[in-house]
């Protein structure tokens, strides 16, 4: 794909031909999940091409970064993806503790599995709330946020806080987890398995949905490869690319799932896909609550957190996709010399204009709703 | 065999203080020695001898038989000559000494062979902040004087509005920044008055405001910042300078504090007379200096007396008129430092002149003088940070020395064989890889320039490369490089399942050659690094800025960028922020 043909920018006060017209849409969009501006070049309804712009959530995350040091750090990666921290908090301690060759105890890695994929439910809740309730039907998003709301108490139990988790430390976890708290989460298992249930029968053969979703936004496997997708969004396309499969971190490697993937590439595909992954998720969850090793939680750390000089990148699964972090030390400051986040949810909403081209302007609601971005992921 | 710490009841008039409290008594046996105690020791300090018979200590009745029985034993004030004479040879005391000042008591401890601890010769390091009775006598006194202010002062500090009639804050000024003006500071504002306080070291502007203080800073270049952290004497062009600020003072607040001191010397001489004639009638100065010479020409120490109009307080025991409060926390200070000179927790000291804590604090060592220690090296404040120069960049993100030129990019160990791919790129472009690097499990090649193009087409089109999915485009600044740019591409092969992160070198103004047309992926990535770093990408399809606005001045992200961005510029020289911005609009029209 060439788009520099395909996409020329939107101008402000360009001329634009008589037949089209620009309209914004955002940044204060209630379907725009945040803050999000998309301008829109439409013949009639139809949607001829699309311009994002972002930015209006910008506050400099990765300069602050640069100046705080490294445990501080961990606090600043909840603000990213706000509705999924607990899955920054991880990627951005293994990379530390890859910098430094920590190893880190089994029992801290059981922990951040569960934690992780607790996460990847709480976020895929909200994803299907907002989404069908972008698309029509509100019921879902009240269902959704009834079982999100108990993994936030599940959070709050572990460290006390329901959305902003600083929830990881450099080397392993904060605190242990407070007892009898793995019996809550096999409880919730036993919950959410009945509620994936109820959310199926509201959308995966109601006609409306199948409607506004099948054949709207599909992109092939290779081409979605190329514009950079990852999570869910490429796995839609039948892409089978998981990081946590891939390239395994935490106890990833001792836990039993599949990666499903769908087949069409469209919105419903991607939809199916996040309604699988809850399933997977509960799976995981269920083994490695049922297999917690005993230990220690925490590794051979020191007092001050200075890894040696060099760079690296190391990526993890987020609910939105490869969420990555590449990081500088230059061996003397206790400040990252550079600390870059690859976010999923900007890489993802790259392929925005590409997905929306040719639908309706109602499509572009649905759209962003099944790449599944937050925005302050996405300007950090 | 446990040691015994011996209290004694202090002698001094008017002292009401004592060395150890009930409760701390508990913790010295837990450490393994015996306290003994001596009857009405801590009565003046509401410390019956029942609770600290119930902690466990024992009770002497005379004071003969006290010191007879200690190993070590603990005071507040120095001994007399009297307790002296009754100290046990080759026994250790603790208690304040001020050595420079008591030069013949200490050559008295000396003849008796014995071992001293001078509690106000704790150094100012931060590992010894626990046992420093001297910041946690001063934070008393400094509370205190306000107490002893309001108590003379015959209006409220807090402002009212009432059915009666408006009444004004009071307005209160501390004259030295340390942990007694703070503590001064603290109280007051909490009590509802306007507190400003001044002090020679700039850098304590902040605590000031932290504690709910106005920082009154006196227009002189000169830096006031003594060893350890405490103030030295100032130029007499300061002097002036600063009188002028304390004479404007004096004519609009209700009550000075002073608390300026220099070690060692006499107090400074900061409000003459004629301030003092100056003030409202009925406000009030509490001189905490009295003792040393007073802060104030009209200071009688020891005294509270009136001046023209104006209550001058002299007072030297405000930490004794807090005795409950100051002996706990002389008390624990105590302690900390019997932590220290007992490790073991056998219940015997140990006095270790290797440790920097114990060797600054002792002054006499079995019999030989030992002061005065090493002077302090570490300055107890961190280096307040170097004016501007004015429109430049701000101190902070002055160049470093030693500024670092990047990661050291490890050539790979022995034993670590580079995976094939790479080989084949070496075979199929040669010398567009200048180096292969290995670290923490990363392969990372570095790519000339001019040459990043072909090389992505060949990590993407080579079968046993297929590196089709660009993960990351980022950049890191290097600014002591020519090259300043590290630009990075994390690459990702969705059928080897495998990473590869290739590096390149570029200048600031650099043409380099966008790798869009290979990665779409790549699009907002390279937006981004352009948009934060400034890289001149040529060929990009679609380069505007993309987090910035799009009328941004420079790129966040260098280094030489300011962490609080464009704002000191805009506050400092509006004009040149507007005409930055103009000449880009310019630009623009035509």
């Amino acid at each position: 794909m060439n788009s520099h043909v395909q996409t020329p920018a939107v101008r402000h006060g360009a001329m634009f031909d008589t037949n089209e017209l620009v309209i914004n849409m955002g940044p204060q969009h209630p379907s725009t999940h945040g803050v999000l501006r998309v301008v829109l070049r439409l013949d009639g309804e139809k949607v001829v091409d699309a311009d994002v712009v972002i930015g209006y959530l910008h506050r400099g995350i990765e300069k602050l970064s640069e100046n705080r040091n490294w445990t501080q750090i961990i606090l600043l990666t909840d603000r990213m993806d706000y509705v999924a921290a607990a899955t920054s908090n991880v990627g951005y301690c293994q990379t530390v503790e890859k910098l430094m060759s920590l190893e880190v105890p089994r029992r801290a890695r059981y922990v951040r599995t569960i934690l992780c994929e607790l996460q990847r439910i709480a976020s895929h809740c909200l994803w299907l709330g907002t989404h069908a309730m972008d698309i029509g039907a509100m019921t879902v998003f009240l269902y959704a946020f009834r079982e999100r709301e108990l993994i936030l108490d599940l959070f709050e139990e572990f460290c006390g806080a329901r959305l902003t988790y600083n929830s990881m430390r450099i080397g392993g976890l904060p605190q242990d987890i407070p007892p009898s708290w793995d019996k809550k989460v096999l409880e919730f298992c036993r919950i959410m398995d009945q509620k994936i249930v109820e959310y199926e029968e509201l959308l995966t053969h109601n006609r409306i949905w199948l409607e506004r979703t099948k054949g709207v936004g599909v992109i092939a496997g290779p081409e979605a490869v190329a514009v950079g997708l990852s999570g869910p969004a490429l796995r839609g396309s039948g892409v089978p690319r998981d990081v946590r499969k891939d390239e395994p971190y935490a106890a990833y490697d001792e836990m039993e799932f599949d990666v499903p993937i769908g087949t069409a590439g469209d919105t419903y595909d991607r939809y199916l896909v996040r309604i699988e992954e809850f399933r997977q998720s509960l799976r995981i969850i269920r083994q490695a609550t049922g297999g917690l090793p005993e230990g220690p939680i925490v590794g051979k750390v020191p007092r001050l957190i200075k890894p040696p000089a060099g760079e690296t990148y190391h990526a993890i699964e987020s609910p939105k996709g490869e969420l990555g972090y590449f990081i500088v030390s230059d061996g003397k400051a206790t400040n990252p010399y550079r600390f870059r986040v690859r976010p999923p949810s900007f890489c993802n909403l790259q392929a925005l204009p590409r997905l929306v081209r040719g639908h309706l302007v109602a499509d572009v609601v649905a759209l962003i709703g099944s790449i599944d971005i937050v925005l302050g992921e996405v300007d950090r | 065999m446990s040691q015994v710490i011996g209290v004694p009841r202090e002698t001094a008039a008017g002292e009401k203080r004592v060395a150890t409290v009930p409760e701390v008594a508990a913790k010295l046996i837990k450490l393994g020695f015996k306290v003994a105690v001596q009857s009405g020791a801590g009565d003046a300090a509401n410390f019956s001898d029942e609770t600290y018979r119930a902690a466990g200590a024992e009770i002497v009745g005379d004071a003969a038989r006290l010191w007879a029985q200690a190993d070590i034993v603990f005071k507040v004030r120095g001994p007399t000559p009297e307790e002296v004479g009754l100290m046990r040879e080759g026994g250790t005391l603790v208690s304040f000494i001020w050595p420079a000042q008591n030069p013949e008591l200490l050559k008295q401890l000396a003849a008796r062979k014995v071992t001293v601890l001078a509690m106000d010769s704790v150094p100012r390091i931060s590992r010894a902040q626990k046992l420093d009775a001297l910041s946690s006598m001063a934070n008393i006194a400094g509370y205190r004087a306000v107490i002893e202010a309001a108590h003379h002062f015959g209006r409220f500090f807090t402002g009212q509005i009432t059915a009666a009639g408006k009444v004004p804050p009071a307005k209160v000024f501390v004259i030295g920044a340390g942990v007694a003006g703070l503590a001064a500071i603290g109280a007051a504002a909490g009590l509802g008055a306007i507190v400003r306080a001044n002090d020679t070291r700039p850098e304590v502007g902040d605590q000031v405001k932290s504690m709910g203080g106005e920082f009154v800073s006196v227009d002189y270049q000169e830096e006031g910042s003594g060893v350890g952290g405490y103030a030295k004497v100032m130029s007499e062009g300061f002097l002036k300078a600063q009188a002028a600020v304390f004479a404007k003072q004096a004519k609009d607040v209700d009550i000075i504090i002073t608390t300026a001191l220099i070690p060692g010397r006499p107090a400074p001489r900061l409000i003459s007379a004629e301030m003092v004639r100056s003030m409202k009638p009925g406000s009030i100065i509490v001189d905490m200096a009295a003792e040393q010479g007073g802060n104030c020409e009209l200071t009688e120490p020891h005294q509270v007396v009136v001046k023209h109009g104006v209550t001058i307080i002299g007072y030297s025991d405000l930490p004794s008129r807090l005795a409950r409060q100051s002996s706990t926390l002389y008390a624990t200070n105590l302690f900390r430092l019997t932590e220290e000179l007992c490790k073991a927790k056998d219940g015997v000291v140990n006095v270790n002149m290797d440790d920097e804590v114990i060797r600054g604090t002792t002054v006499i060592k079995d019999g030989r003088i030992t002061w005065p220690p090493p002077a302090p090296r570490l300055p107890a404040a961190p280096a307040p940070a170097a004016r501007p120069a004015a429109g430049g960049a701000p101190a902070d993100h002055a160049p470093k020395p030693a500024a670092p030129t990047g990661p050291p990019d490890p050539p790979p160990p022995a034993g670590q064989t580079p995976p094939d791919f790479i080989g084949a790129l070496q075979t199929a472009l040669p010398g567009a890889v200048t180096q292969v690097s290995y670290w923490v499990g990363d392969w990372t090649i570095i790519v000339a320039a001019a040459r990043i193009l072909d090389v992505a087409r060949h990590l993407r089109d080579a079968p046993e490369a297929a590196f089709d999915l660009c993960s990351d485009v980022t950049a890191s600044d290097w600014p002591s490089r020519a090259e300043r740019f590290d630009v990075i591409y994390c690459l990702y092969s969705t059928r080897h399942r495998r990473r590869l992160r290739v590096k390149t070198k570029v200048a600031e103004d650099q043409p380099f050659a966008s790798v869009t047309a290979v990665w779409p992926a790549a699009n907002w990535l390279e937006r981004e690094v352009f948009d934060m770093f400034g890289v001149n990408f040529t060929g990009h399809p679609d380069r505007r800025r993309i987090l910035m606005p799009e009328d941004w001045q420079g790129y966040p992200q260098r280094k030489d960028y300011p962490l609080e961005g464009p704002g000191e510029l805009l506050m400092e020289n509006p004009l040149d922020w507007l005409k930055l911005r103009q000449a880009r609009e310019e630009a623009d029209i035509e």
